[in-house]
């Protein structure tokens, strides 16, 4: 009866210790902090690369960026356009149908998005120290 | 039955339970974590490349 009991107890003390390193999940099962992380990731991406797209823009209207600047530019955003929207639609593959397949699809869609975002601003930078 | 088995039974019940109760229960449902929709709404944020560069109306 005691061996009974101490088994019980030892089995709901793993559960417990189960249940708390399963971690947070969305309605659909998927990973709650990996979906979150990277919708603030894609969110400032999409808000840092506007604003340096803007700053672009209106250096190319005031006269002080070349067309083979701009021309850099447009190709690296439409780049980022369309890994930006793979990148969502990976992570809405993930969010509605949650397997490691698809959980790893995601996470490179958005690394590539980091990666893109990057070479923007580089644009920018670079950009930014020829009118200096 | 064996140690042994009763054993491989908890440990068994300690892998598959925790995600069985969490799935049927939604336990640690994560307040923060954005909805399909406001998932799906993050590719209206990208304008076209061109509209940067185009003279203001």
């Amino acid at each position: 009866m005691r061996k009974l009991r101490n088994l019980a107890i030892i089995t709901i003390v793993l559960i417990l210790a189960g249940c708390a390193s399963t971690g947070k999940l969305t309605p659909s099962g998927a990973d709650a902090d990996f979906i979150s992380n990277w919708y603030k990731v894609l969110y400032s991406e999409a808000g840092v690369v506007d604003a340096t797209m803007t700053s672009l823009g209106a250096l190319y209207k005031a006269g002080e960026l070349p067309d083979t600047v701009k021309q850099q530019a447009v190709i690296a955003h439409t780049q980022f356009s369309s890994d930006y929207s793979k990148a969502v639609a990976a992570l809405v593959s993930y969010y509605t149908s949650p397997t490691d397949v698809t959980k790893s699809a995601a996470n490179s869609a958005c690394i590539q998005v980091q990666v893109q975002a990057a070479a923007i601003t580089a644009i920018s930078i670079l950009q930014t120290k020829a009118v200096k | 039955m064996g140690t042994a088995a009763i054993i491989a039974l908890i440990q068994a019940l300690s892998v598959v339970t925790p995600t069985l109760i969490s799935q049927l229960f939604q336990i640690g449902k994560s307040e923060d974590a954005p909805t399909l929709e406001e998932l799906t709404a993050l590719a209206g944020m990208i304008k076209k490349s061109e509209s940067y560069f185009e003279p203001a109306a």
